[in-house]
């Protein structure tokens, strides 16, 4: 059971992942496929895999952290546009992730407290 | 193709979005897999993190930048640094437009159909995002019109 829901976490993520990239490779110019870089596809897999092995309420909890990743990934993306000219690739993407981190994580506090 | 054109002439057709499907032919087979075990590993570990603490903090790792870290990675690799931050610009747009999926999600999901839960909310980020790069692409354009 738990194997399962495991697995199916990570074929329907990878597989949700991939169509997207599929979606922005077809599309120009880069800014506007960029856009399908941030399209909600991991939330989807796994909110699906969650609604089918254990219900919409764990679902919905998990919808809701989303909301603090997403303003995370919203810092990220932004930083992301000055951080890639300053360094190559992979060291500007993984340096963009401490903006992700921070705001994700501010953000997530900021949403307890409300709830 | 059209490439010479628009070097040209900037301005014209700068933000129109095109559909080129035979773009696909372009892309490896390694970089579709390398995206696949991202995407898959992140979810496996969004989904530990949420059995483990009980709380929605796995919920950060389902908005974790997967895809932007394995495309910009391979954009860079490939072509060209400005590239890489233009993707990033619509990445940002695309981000806002999640924020309001997720919102829509949490607060529909125990209360609507599941699927319509999801596909309004899939909805709600696509027209969110195309509306912000309308937004960003009529505020650059009036710009570089007031510039030049």
């Amino acid at each position: 059971m738990e194997v399962a829901y495991y697995l199916a976490k990570f074929l329907a993520g990878g597989t949700l992942v991939v169509l997207f990239a599929v979606i922005s490779e077809m599309f120009q110019p880069k800014r506007f496929a960029g856009i399908f870089a941030a399209a909600p596809s991991i939330l989807l897999a796994s909110l699906i895999v969650t609604i089918l092995f254990k219900g919409t309420a764990p679902a919905s909890l998990s919808a809701f952290g989303a909301i603090a990743g997403a303003t995370g990934l919203v810092a990220y993306a932004l930083a992301a546009i000055w951080i890639v000219d300053r360094w190559k690739g992979l060291a500007g993407s993984v340096i963009a992730l401490i903006p992700w981190a921070v705001v994700s994580l501010a953000a997530y506090l900021v949403l307890m407290e409300e709830k | 193709m059209s490439a010479p054109t628009s070097r040209n002439n900037p301005q014209t057709n700068h933000f129109i979005p095109r559909f080129q499907p035979g773009r696909i032919k372009e892309a490896r087979f390694r970089d579709y897999a390398i995206r696949f075990a991202f995407g898959g590993t992140i979810s496996v570990v969004a989904a530990l993190i949420g059995a483990v603490s009980k709380e929605p903090i796995g919920g950060i790792f389902i908005a974790f930048p997967a895809i932007i870290l394995a495309s910009l990675t391979l954009i860079d690799k490939e072509e060209d640094r400005e590239h890489a931050s233009y993707d990033a610009v619509g990445a940002a747009l695309g981000a806002v437009g999640f924020i309001a999926c997720a919102f829509f999600i949490s607060y529909t999901l125990e209360r609507v159909p599941a699927a319509a839960s999801l596909g309004i909310g899939l909805l709600i980020w696509l027209i969110v995002s195309m509306g912000l790069y309308a937004l960003y692409a009529l505020v650059v354009s009036l710009r570089h019109e007031h510039e030049g």
